[in-house]
């Protein structure tokens, strides 16, 4: 089972001894470098831009906050944050998790620890973090249990999420829209580079996935109702939901989608065609006749939620 | 942080001139720095908030988080010189700003509201939007012109020292600073071509005035009312830059910056030929920009001396720039090569208009170079109005909206309705002229071999001489689910 090469959170290299020993020796982002692909985004950009930080706007961190980051990869959110606060990092991956501690090491982040553990087995206790973050993870827990229901297993994530989350304490999930305009359009779906495929059925989509990939398609990504409704179905009752712009990981905007007024403003006032890549023209122009923010919300890219 | 900015708005909105509904909860729209998704080690400019609250149909408040070395009392003394240009011009040029504090331990910046696009939206739109033509553009580039002309005009007689001086040797040494700064070689800004520049300065006996650029911003102006000055080098700008120089800040930006630089990828021949334009018939931001400068008591003869203005402006802003991106060297370096290829093409066209010999590149943009990438939707838009009016031995002679088209007969029997026909000369298939009389004495000129390559279902392909050309037909209908069909093959 592969991962998409687009995301650059992810380590891919054949020789990952050569890699983390190039990480110890000449520095993490000398180890980066050395496994960028050109068709891949900057992964030095991806795991240090400061905009990866742009979440914590919307929430009070201090010193004294205690965060969880799920699925850190290269760190570009957790090790920033480390900076603020106390970050525990986790990934499945021992590859990732030996690169994160020897970038923390080298950024001498004393209020950082990272670990390998299971999203869906959280080996925290219960009302442990002031915060939890999970960006881009969510759609990629089910490939760790392709012998669950994927659903099933995300919704064990989440339920995790609030088990170790204070009462009052806030956790922030970035994942793509299932319904984006643009599969409408023929865009391949992002984590798996399937047409049309998020918007089958999901038996369907495993049909599909099958066929092509020879797999099942367990990337599952949602709707905004969708996502709602699985975060509240895992005990959050607080949600807020934002169209993340461009994307979750390089934000720009954050736009708040139950505010009519906010996002008729930004699609008319601050958002700019030449923002849209070539692929994507047909969908700014949709965008810009669809007046009603009900609608436009269920059609973009990237949502963010912030959920307590 | 939110929360404790909305707790403070909700605390001191009584005291400030805003109407913010007190029941429901104000939602946040959050603008990130753009520069800061690049490897930059810190962010230079803060986040931006606009505020809405549950009843109010734009934004209500906006907040500004500012970087943290920006001190308190550097805000508070912009604030208040805004207030005072404000009130010396008339009319409210800068958004109010309400109250600053310190939250978290960053400078946060409360401030009016403005309802208004910027004017790179403006033209993004107009370039690049479903509702997108040249007509748009022309009156948006027309308007934002005079506007600024306007602005600057009336800002000129709010100066701070009436007293002229001579900025040559200034100048002068600001070249230098580029060019050391950068380590460019002397063959790219010879000391001789900064003696020209600082000659043609010294004649202008320039006063200081304030200063009215946003400097840091990768953007030109967002336009009267959204930008701001909080900078802490405007006290050492406004005494020690000409104030006429803020007029060319604007203008080479706006060439620099997407999207005019899109349509004209060489901004300083964009710039070059909008000075010797008049009448439009080169590029579209002639005249605008020509009677912008009337409107500052420039003189549009002496284009040596508005020429040295514009490399001035350059090597001012590029070392902006320089200290923008001081601790990335991957940004640095970047620069460095386009600065060096603009201040060469700068100082060779300094020597055609120094010979007086300068002629408008015909390549820049006879007709706009809309961009390549074109919204399909744009294909979708109305037809065009096509009505055969004449004919010469070799073309049709055909009136489409605003166009007069000439099109070579060989092409034979093409629909032209779904392509938005007159954006681009197709030399020698498609001319175009504004007046009947002018594309045929083209048509009567040319005398074109053009021949059909072979024709598909969406393009015919023809050779004219040694190019090739696809000419569409019209688009492919969308065809879902295809891909699903033939992958279960």
């Amino acid at each position: 089972m592969t991962k998409c090469r687009e995301f650059g959170g992810f380590i891919w290299t054949d020789d990952e001894h050569a890699f983390l020993r190039l990480a110890r020796d000449e520095g993490w982002k000398a180890a980066l470098k050395s496994v960028q692909q050109e068709d891949e985004p900057d992964k030095i950009a991806e795991a240090s831009a400061p905009n990866r930080l742009g979440w914590l706007t919307l929430v009070d961190v201090a010193p004294s906050t205690c965060a969880l980051d799920i699925g850190a990869g290269t760190g570009g959110l957790a090790c920033q944050l480390a900076e603020i606060c106390e970050v525990v990092a986790i990934d499945t991956s021992e590859v990732d998790v030996e690169f994160l501690r020897i970038r923390a090491s080298q950024e001498r982040l004393a209020n950082f620890r990272a670990e390998v553990a299971d999203a869906t087995n959280l080996p925290f206790e219960d009302n442990y973090f002031d915060l939890v973050t999970m960006n881009g993870v969510l759609e990629w827990i089910p490939i760790d249990h392709p012998e669950r229901d994927p659903a099933a297993t995300q919704l064990a994530a989440l339920k995790e999420v609030r088990r170790v989350l204070k009462q009052d304490g806030r956790f922030l999930l970035g994942i793509e829209n299932r319904t984006y305009l643009g599969y409408f359009l023929g865009m391949p779906e992002q984590h798996v580079n399937l047409k049309y495929i998020s918007l089958l059925s999901r038996p369907d989509a495993d049909q599909l996935s099958h066929a092509i990939r020879g797999v099942p398609f367990l990337e599952h990504t949602y709707s905004q109702g969708e996502a709602e409704s699985l975060l509240r179905q895992a005990g959050f009752e607080r949600i807020e939901t934002y169209w993340m712009y461009p994307n979750y990981r390089w934000p720009e905007y954050m736009v708040p989608l139950d505010n009519r007024a906010a996002t008729l403003f930004f699609v008319n006032r601050m958002l700019s065609p030449q923002d849209f890549s070539d692929g994507g023209r047909l969908v700014e122009y949709l965008f810009y006749s669809l007046t009603e923010p009900s609608a436009l919300g269920a059609f973009v890219g990237h949502y963010g939620f912030v959920c307590g | 942080m939110l929360p404790r900015i909305e707790a403070y708005i909700r605390e001191h909105e009584n005291k400030w001139p805003v109407e913010i509904s007190r029941s429901g909860r104000l939602t946040p729209l959050i603008r990130f720095n753009k520069e800061a998704n690049a490897d930059v080690e810190r962010e230079k400019i803060g986040r931006v908030i606009l505020w809405f609250d549950d009843s109010s149909t734009g934004p209500v408040l906006v907040t500004k988080i500012m970087d943290a070395s920006v001190p308190l009392d550097l805000i508070a003394s912009c604030a208040l010189r805004q207030q005072g240009i404000d009130k010396m011009a008339g009319w409210p040029i800068f958004p109010d700003v309400y109250d600053a504090t310190l939250i978290s331990d960053k400078p946060v910046v409360f401030m009016e509201a403005i309802d208004t696009p910027s004017y790179q939206l403006e033209l993004a739109k107009a370039i690049f939007g479903p509702a997108g033509n040249i007509q748009l553009l022309k009156n948006i580039v027309e308007r934002q012109f005079n506007e600024i002309g306007a602005l600057f005009a009336l800002l000129a007689k709010t100066e701070v020292s009436r007293e002229t001086e001579k900025w040559g040797d200034w100048a002068f040494n600001v070249g230098q600073q580029f060019r050391d700064g950068y380590g460019l070689d002397e063959d790219c800004v010879s000391d001789g071509s900064l003696k020209i520049m600082a000659k043609h300065i010294d004649s202008l006996a320039l006063q200081r005035n304030f200063v009215l650029v946003d400097h840091y911003c990768a953007n030109y102006f967002a336009g009267p009312r959204v930008v701001d000055q909080m900078d802490s080098s405007l006290d050492r700008r406004m005494s020690g830059e000409p104030g006429l120089l803020d007029l060319f800040r604007f203008i080479v930006a706006y060439f620099r910056t997407s999207p005019i630089e899109t349509l004209y990828p060489d901004w300083v021949g964009a710039i070059a030929a909008s000075l010797h334009d008049e009448s439009g018939r080169s590029i579209y931001t002639g005249p605008a920009m020509r009677q912008c400068l009337r409107k500052l008591g420039l003189n549009l003869n002496r284009v040596p001396e508005i020429w040295a203005l514009v490399m001035v402006t350059f090597f001012l802003r590029a070392m902006d720039e320089r200290d923008f991106y001081r601790n990335s060297a991957a940004n640095l370096s970047h620069i460095r090569t386009a600065f060096e290829t603009s201040a060469t093409t700068l100082v060779h066209l300094q020597k055609s208009i120094e010979r007086g010999d300068y002629q408008v590149n015909e390549g820049l943009g006879q007709r706009v170079q809309w961009p390549r990438s074109l919204p399909r939707a744009r294909e979708y838009g109305s037809p065009v109005r096509l009505k055969l009016i004449a004919e010469t031995e070799n073309y049709n002679i055909v009136r489409a909206d605003e166009h007069h088209l000439a099109i070579v007969k060989d092409l034979g029997p093409i629909n032209l309705f779904e392509e938005r026909i007159g954006d681009r000369e197709l030399t020698p298939c498609l001319l175009i002229a504004d007046t009947l009389e002018e594309v045929t004495a083209k048509a009567e000129r040319m005398k074109p071999l053009v021949q059909l390559v072979v024709e598909s279902r969406t393009y015919k392909l023809l050779r004219a001489g040694q190019r090739f050309l696809a000419l569409v037909q019209r688009l492919a209908p969308w065809r879902f689910f295809a891909t699903r069909r033939e992958s279960f093959k």
